[in-house]
């Protein structure tokens, strides 16, 4: 079967079941807690980390964290948490 | 909760140089190796992990081109490597702590609280006699005994609670407001019997005496008059009568009985335990029933009711619950030796409950009457005791 049609199918079966996706397709799962605390699951690791700006690799792309005084409070092999005053959040 | 497992485990704070910390940290976390509170301060990057992890990560750091060092540790266990190394510090504080700990169940304060300023001298040396005294080990005193040694020896006391605060024992106590004794009466009075007895001792302070010493006497009988007769001045003329306040000792020999049959085969109704509530609530003149019937054959109740009151006066809504014990019938067999004691000691007990505190027991004679079926005991106690009453005429 072409991966395309795969795809599609794991999707539809997904939807009718209400399963959850980041378990199933084992996407990224980010939990932002106000500005304050970040929670990042399915994760691939820490591509940039300064005190203002953290980019984490999620899936096949990268979500960029701006903001002050970043801290990794906790990272784990599949989870990462993040504190400090979060400015922005990006998808790339 | 993570931090104090980290704690006890032991952790040491890293600092991650080189081109890319990034790729150490990936590395570690890949391992399965965590790191916390990872911060970049421009230099480096500072980390805290396990202490016993630290030398898994050194080819992790050659592998990313990093130089990792520790800054510093921290931890239980090396805190208790430091304490071993001054055992002298360590049996300080324990002998401190067991110190504290002895200190702490002394007590070394006692306070009254709650009673009048001229009672609490009397209620301190009645605790200091009883064992509540500073010095004294709070395990080592039996708090209801004391609290009820209190209550009991001071009359003016109505409840006492012990509590402790710290070293600091406490006495609670409440005074109970005892009536001011009558006036005495300065209108005409008699002094009369209150109870049957025989007079062993009577001492006329005013009046007429009405009775002799060694006479028989009964309940309401007057023993002292307050009517003075008249004198007869001259044989033609009589002085006036006066009337007085009758007073004066009157003790008499009382007699107090008591008769109780005890059978050798009794049947007594002796509780199961099991216990059945119903309850109904009577709401505008209806009556709902919550659990009609009674599901014991034999029992005891007991009811409680508790009304709500309505504008107009009357009960707006009432619930009454009745509590059902069931009992079951138990029959004890006796010996007419047991019965016998059993009948005496229950006549006893009749008799004593009736002896006023204040009188003086002079003997107590018991009579059985023993048989096959049972045994009849007829008890008699005999108690001086003051009978004069004083009624204002």
């Amino acid at each position: 079967m072409p991966e395309r049609r795969r795809g599609r199918l794991g999707e539809r079966v997904v939807e009718v079941l209400e399963l959850p996706r980041e378990v199933v397709f084992h996407a990224p799962r980010l939990v932002l807690v106000g500005n304050l605390h970040l929670t990042v699951e399915n994760h691939r690791g820490v591509v940039e980390f300064g005190p203002g700006r953290l980019v984490v690799g999620v899936g096949d792309g990268q979500v960029a964290v701006e903001g002050d005084d970043l801290t990794i409070v906790r990272i784990g092999r599949e989870e990462m948490a993040v504190t400090g005053r979060i400015r922005c959040l990006r998808f790339s | 909760m993570t931090l104090l497992l980290l704690w006890l485990a032991g952790f040491v704070r890293i600092s991650v140089r080189g081109a890319a910390p990034e790729r150490f940290v990936n590395l570690a976390a890949r391992q399965g190796i965590p790191l916390w509170h990872l911060r970049d301060n421009g230099e480096c990057v500072r980390a805290l992990m396990r202490a016993g992890q630290f030398r898994l990560i050194r080819k992790l750091a050659r592998r990313s081109r990093c130089r990792v060092r520790i800054e510093a540790r921290a931890g239980l266990p090396f805190v208790g490597r430091k304490l071993a190394a001054r055992p002298g510090l360590v049996a300080g504080a324990l002998l401190a702590l067991l110190l504290l700990g002895l200190v702490n169940t002394l007590v070394l304060f006692v306070e009254v609280s709650g009673a009048s300023p001229a009672h609490r001298e009397e209620i301190l040396a009645l605790a200091h006699s009883s064992g509540l005294r500073p010095g004294v080990l709070r395990p080592a005193l039996d708090r209801s005994a004391l609290e009820e040694r209190v209550a009991r020896a001071l009359p003016y006391i109505s409840w006492v609670r012990l509590t402790f605060q710290g070293t600091l024992a406490r006495l609670e106590v409440g005074e109970r407001e005892i009536p001011p004794p009558p006036p005495p009466l300065t209108g005409p009075a008699d002094v009369v019997a209150a109870k049957d007895g025989e007079l062993v001792y009577f001492l006329p302070l005013m009046g007429v005496p009405r009775v002799r010493v060694g006479e028989r006497v009964t309940a309401g009988q007057v023993l002292i008059s307050g009517l003075i007769p008249a004198r007869q001045v001259s044989e033609k003329e009589a002085g006036p009568a006066r009337l007085v306040a009758a007073r004066g000792v009157c003790l008499a020999r009382v007699a107090y009985r008591a008769s109780v049959w005890v059978p050798c085969h009794e049947v007594v109704n002796r509780p199961t335990g099991r216990v059945w509530e119903q309850w109904v609530v009577l709401v505008g003149g209806k009556e709902i029933v919550w659990k009609g019937k009674v599901p014991f054959q034999a029992f005891e109740a007991s009811r409680t009711r508790a009304v709500a009151w309505g504008r107009n006066g009357k009960p707006a809504v009432e619930v009454i619950r009745t509590t059902y014990r069931e009992v079951e019938p138990v029959t004890f067999v006796r010996t007419p030796e047991e019965a016998v004691r059993a009948a005496r000691e229950r006549a006893l007990d009749l008799v004593l409950a009736q002896v006023p505190a204040a009188a003086e027991r002079e003997s107590i004679e018991a009579a059985v009457e023993a048989g096959e079926e049972g045994a009849t005991a007829h008890v008699t106690v005999l108690a001086i005791e003051e009978i004069g009453r004083v009624l204002p005429r």
